[in-house]
């Protein structure tokens, strides 16, 4: 079992740089770095931040299975953030009031 | 493709979305985690503190928990920067790179602004009430089927459909 890597000290500050850079760069592409294309959605406008996200939650999630299938990678070395049911419900519900008015 | 005359056209947003779930899946492959963005403010929150007022932080639990890391050598903090570089590349190498105060024109800049950081102050406060943001909640955990992550998205876009209404005038 060799993944997940779990790199330490500078290289996991290195590897933070590069996924950030891909991250920031993907999501610049797909036209998540605009607020009137972010916030259209709730005007039923313009659908990209639906689009961007979920297809990259089924790449990322079917990936996970698939190589954890496979014996590639462990997922239970994999972290899943844990569930607080109403604090989650009430900060995305904040959150999602704060997005349309800031428009990030 | 919905492009705003002016606008250089994005990719496919299903591209963009393969790239950033790959991006995703290599972040659990490495590191074992996923991405993240308010975590970088509340480092800074935690640093800051720590720096100015250095007894109430070592008694505040929230905070000792931010201070095991400096702020250059926190995980988040460090992508987080790479995100700022990764989007300027992103929009450098599309020739969308400008200033530009996005939102409509009949808001003034000032109001605008003002929105912007009084949504800002908003979603910093309803991330650290759910543990997690758009990327590290609603992208990163729905991807790890985290249970609460998918509550957490359904809340984000109910909160953000309820809100719309009230805030129309500064997009439309």
């Amino acid at each position: 079992m060799s993944a997940p890597i779990l790199p330490e000290g500078a290289w996991s500050l290195v590897a933070a740089l590069i996924l950030g850079i891909l991250f920031g760069f993907f999501l610049e592409r797909g036209g998540l770095g605009n607020a009137r294309k972010l916030v259209g959605l709730f005007y039923l406008k313009d659908f990209s931040m639906v689009q961007v996200m979920f297809t990259a939650i089924v790449v990322a999630s079917a990936g996970l299975v698939g190589l954890g299938a496979f014996g590639l990678v462990d997922l239970g070395q994999i972290a899943v953030p844990a569930t607080y049911l109403w604090p989650q419900i009430l900060g995305g519900l904040v959150l999602g009031a704060g997005f349309v008015i800031g428009g990030y | 493709m919905n492009v705003q005359s002016g606008d250089r056209p994005y990719w496919s947003p299903y591209l963009a979305g393969l790239g950033l779930g790959l991006t995703l899946l290599a972040t659990y492959i490495v590191m074992g985690h996923g991405l993240g963005a308010s975590g970088a403010f509340t480092q800074a929150a935690a640093s800051l503190t720590a720096r100015v007022a250095p007894e109430y932080a070592e008694k505040n639990s929230y905070l000792t928990a931010w201070l095991e890391d400096g702020f250059f050598t926190s995980w988040i903090v460090v992508e987080v920067l790479g995100v700022l570089v990764g989007g300027f590349i992103g929009g450098w190498t599309a020739g969308r790179l400008r200033f530009a105060v996005e939102g409509s024109a009949r808001v003034g800049r000032g109001k605008r602004l003002v929105l912007a950081l009084l949504g800002g102050i908003v979603v910093g406060f309803g991330a650290r009430v759910a543990q997690g943001c758009t990327s590290g909640l609603a992208l990163s955990g729905s991807a790890a089927l985290a249970l609460g992550a998918w509550v957490f998205t359904l809340a984000f876009f109910a909160g953000g459909f309820g809100t719309a209404w009230f805030v129309k005038r500064v997009w439309q």
